[in-house]
């Protein structure tokens, strides 16, 4: 699994570059994930411009990641297509990780924090 | 009336392959908010055979048979695993908490199911003969509310 990352201000950007996270690919992006937070980032906005499908096991991924920021960190998705954001809204996990429009809008969310 | 089958081994990599397979089967059917459902409900059914009943081993077979019909579009899936525990199938009954989530445990995993039961119209289990047998029904033109 293939990820663009770069640095904006106290965040990290981080994007998958494939077009699904499901049960195949999750277990890699966890531990890429919990990576990042032990690299010592505590603040990540999760890009999902790319990707198309996101299953339980996907989304249990990103769980994880949440998990692995507490208690000082925090993720914020950004570019949820519509059927990502349905999950996230079906499971009420949208009530838990906040979701912007764009990574812009995420940035200032949590820089203004 | 089309009716395809499908086995595949118990491996991950395939249940994607599986839910692609049921969006185009029912893509001329349903609109882009049922498809985006019924290749979900399909994929965690998938997962759910490969995780609980083969165990994560890519030694099973499931087979899968969609059929398309006027009124509905219903997808059988069938394996010879181990049968499904019967707490879990408390799971289809259950629904998403809306204002109750215990943020201090909150589990990572745990809502395939769940998913499943919410996105089709019928979802049922059966086990008998050596076979599970899960049933999930999608109405062409029903408002599942």
């Amino acid at each position: 699994m293939k990820f663009d990352e770069r640095q904006e201000l106290e965040a990290i950007v981080v994007k998958p570059l494939e077009n699904r996270l499901d049960s195949y690919v999750a277990d890699e992006f966890k531990v890429h994930m919990k990576n990042i937070v032990q690299e010592g980032h505590l603040q990540i906005v999760l890009d999902l411009s790319d990707i198309d499908f996101v299953d339980s096991s996907g989304l249990g991924a990103i769980i994880a990641t949440m998990i692995a920021l507490r208690p000082q960190g925090q993720l914020t998705i950004c570019n949820a297509k519509d059927s990502v954001v349905a999950l996230f809204r079906l499971t009420r996990m949208d009530r838990v990780i906040p979701m912007k429009s764009d990574v812009h809008e995420a940035l200032q969310t949590m820089c203004s924090k | 009336m089309n009716r395809i089958s499908l086995t595949i081994i118990s491996s991950l990599e395939n249940s994607r392959l599986v839910g692609l397979c049921a969006r185009e089967i029912a893509c001329r059917t349903f609109n882009n908010e049922a498809l985006a459902e019924i290749e979900l409900a399909t994929v965690e059914a998938v997962n759910n055979c490969i995780e609980h009943a083969c165990a994560e081993s890519d030694k099973h077979q499931i087979t899968i048979e969609f059929l398309l019909s006027e009124d509905r579009l219903s997808i059988e899936l069938i394996d010879q695993g181990k049968a499904i525990e019967p707490e879990w199938l408390d799971n289809l009954n259950a629904n998403f908490d809306c204002d109750d989530i215990d943020l201090e445990n909150l589990s990572e995993g745990g809502r395939g199911l769940k998913i499943v039961k919410s996105c089709m119209d019928e979802v049922s289990y059966q086990n008998g003969n050596e076979y599970n047998r899960w049933l999930l029904i999608k109405y062409t033109g029903a408002d599942k509310n």
